[in-house]
């Protein structure tokens, strides 16, 4: 991204009490991103998010938003505004009042307010429901009002706290599209807190892992899948098989792995030193069947488990020698192995990498 | 709930249940409306005793001090209540929080006789002229541990965020607590009020260790006249008595049932 930094995190650390919430994250967003913070519960995203939109302040490091420092700055007094989890609307307010409520604090006159309320509405295809209280409404418009009495105050980044945790499956998948829709339209930084990593990967313009308070990495849903920085991100992201072995060999690309068993293969790889452990991480989509009696790099022996037909393809469970559980996904047209058949595996050294 | 029926034995033991809790309560009303100057003697059915209260000065004056003393000690139980109760709920875990939390209890079940010999010590300690102020200020010390564990129940179960939510959008801390907070509190802080209010109405011990010459309550009134013979007037004052602390109760239950939104919804 070469567009300008629009908020930018550094070495910034949170403990409560004992435990560190946040271990020394530095981040830069870029304006106009959709940025999404992705990892289990307690990683510490949503702490981060919170400081960003000033509820918590870091102990140690600053948050800069055009240049200026955050910290010290109450939430009311930063130009930016957060979509809650449960949505947090006001109950005793309708959905009009939910959504001009930032408005009249905005330094807007009363057309001005008006307007943008009219706009918001629309937006947020609220017509008709101006009257309606927030418990009159469905889950789905529950959400719309949450979102557009956020983005009422035109802010520079829009924080979402799983803004999609309490909708159920189909409407979380229309939901998507319409948000990563709206964001394109509006152009407003958006900064999503989530777990579900399908919803990280299909919306994010980038992605932020994080673990136990530490962002692990950072970069577009295709650098992380193709290029995990651990074994936690490839796990984390997508699935993975990550077979256990001892680094023989480093070139400048590629590195030899020997696997317990003795076989050797090669992977890509960006660190390792031989006599290191590490694992190679191969997706399912790049593990393809192999005729066992024709040699070649990269063969893995194994016997299926389980197997089911996916209508594009075939999935298969399969034990290697090792006794590791190994998951492929191979393409329709290949013919569906027998349980207990012995098969041998085949990949592109291109395709693995070596993960620490 | 349907379900289930009402097996004789069950009817029985309801009926036997109610007779027992209301059926003094009812004797008083039914006796409001006899005509005869006895008590115990039914002579026909009169309101001439209801008539009669309004001509009744000392009784009247009695009412007008009452009034003005629950009205006074419910404002400021009902604000030293609920920021006593925002303190607790809200205030994190400071020095002594379990024990003035503990703290709310004793008013509840030390016997009122104590209290009110406390009280006494206290003002006569203070060289504090008995009249109306001291009754208030011996009503506010009962009244502001109800309220304060009504208003804790609800703020308990307060969505912090929704005050997040407020600051996010650009209100000030006291913006956010006027704007969000207590609006969503107010049916709990409400019934605090109602409840402070009725306390202080029915209230006749502390009121008789901290009143003086020109501060008889109502109940200290009802008491005295009752002590030389129960006319129906006594009746009738009681039964109105009875009838604005139902009505409390009721409009009490309903603010407490009142889901924030649910009841605005309509």
């Amino acid at each position: 991204m070469d567009s300008k930094t629009i908020i930018r995190i550094q070495t910034v650390t949170k403990r409560f009490g004992p435990a560190v919430a946040v271990r020394n994250v530095s981040l830069d967003l870029a304006e106009g991103e959709f940025f999404c913070l992705l990892g289990p519960s307690g990683c510490g995203k949503s702490t981060l998010m919170r400081m960003i939109a000033g509820f918590e302040e870091p102990d140690e490091g600053r948050i800069e938003l055009d240049g200026a420092d955050l910290v010290g700055t109450p939430p009311e007094r930063r130009p930016l505004n957060m979509m809650f989890q449960s949505y947090a609307l006001f109950p005793h307010m309708t959905v009009s009042g939910n959504i001009a409520y930032g408005l009249r604090r905005g330094g807007l006159d009363k057309a001005e307010q008006a307007a943008r309320l009219a706009e918001m509405i629309r937006i947020a295809r609220l017509d008709g429901f101006e009257t309606r209280y927030p418990a009159q409404l469905s889950g789905g418009q529950r959400q719309r009002v949450a979102l557009a009495r956020a983005l009422a105050r035109r802010p520079r980044v829009l924080l979402l706290d799983e803004p999609l945790g309490a909708l159920d499956r189909s409407l979380r998948e229309s939901t998507q599209a319409e948000l990563k829709e709206l964001q394109a339209r509006l152009g407003t930084t958006f900064v999503m807190v989530t777990h579900d990593q399908d919803e990280a990967m299909s919306l994010a313009d980038r992605i932020g892992i994080m673990q136990a308070g530490s962002l692990i990495q950072a970069g577009s849903p295709r650098e992380v899948y193709e290029r995990p920085a651990s074994r936690f991100v490839a796990g984390f992201i997508g699935a993975a098989n990550l077979i256990e072995g001892t680094i023989i060999r480093r070139e400048p690309v590629f590195a030899r792995i020997a696997l317990a068993d003795g076989t050797e293969i090669e992977a890509r790889a960006e660190t390792g030193e031989p006599g290191d452990a590490v694992a190679v991480m191969v997706r399912p989509e790049h593990l393809s069947l192999a005729a066992g009696d024709v040699p070649g790099p990269n063969r893995l022996a194994a016997t299926v488990t389980a197997t089911a037909f996916l209508g594009d393809g075939v999935s298969i469970r399969a034990r290697l020698a090792s006794g590791q559980d190994i998951r492929v996904l191979a393409h329709g047209g290949a013919p569906e192995p027998l349980r207990g058949e012995a098969i041998t595996l085949a990949f592109a050294a291109d395709a693995a990498r070596v993960v620490t | 709930m349907s379900a289930a029926r009402l097996s004789p034995l069950n009817v029985t033991a309801l009926a036997l249940g109610l007779a027992f809790l209301y059926g003094p309560i009812l004797l008083v009303v039914v006796f409001s409306f006899n005509a005869s100057r006895l008590a115990t003697v039914w002579a026909g059915f009169s309101t001439g005793a209801y008539r009669g209260l309004l001509d009744n000065a000392a009784l009247m004056s009695a009412l007008w001090t009452s009034l003005r003393i629950a009205l006074v000690s419910a404002c400021v139980a009902t604000v030293l209540g609920t920021l006593a109760a925002l303190a607790l709920v809200r205030g994190g875990r400071f020095l002594g929080r379990g024990m003035f939390t503990g703290l709310l209890y004793v008013p509840l079940v030390l016997p009122e006789v104590v209290t009110g010999l406390s009280l006494l010590l206290l003002f006569v300690a203070l060289d504090l002229g008995r009249g109306t102020v001291t009754v208030a200020i011996a009503h506010v010390t009962l009244a502001m541990s109800f309220v304060t564990l009504v208003v804790q129940a609800r703020l308990i179960g307060f969505d912090r965020s929704l005050e997040e939510a407020a600051r996010d959008l650009g209100a000030s801390p006291l913006q956010a607590f006027f704007g969000v907070t207590l609006p969503i509190i107010a049916p709990a802080v409400g019934a605090g009020f109602l409840l402070a209010f009725t306390l202080s109405l029915d209230d006749l011990v502390l009121a008789s260790f901290a009143s003086g010459p020109g501060s008889t309550t109502l109940p200290m009134y009802v008491f005295g006249q009752a002590r030389r013979g129960v006319t129906p007037e006594i009746n009738a004052v009681s039964s109105l008595l009875i009838a604005a602390v139902a009505l409390t109760l009721v409009t009490v239950t309903l603010l407490m049932k009142r889901r924030a939104g649910a009841s605005l919804a309509r």
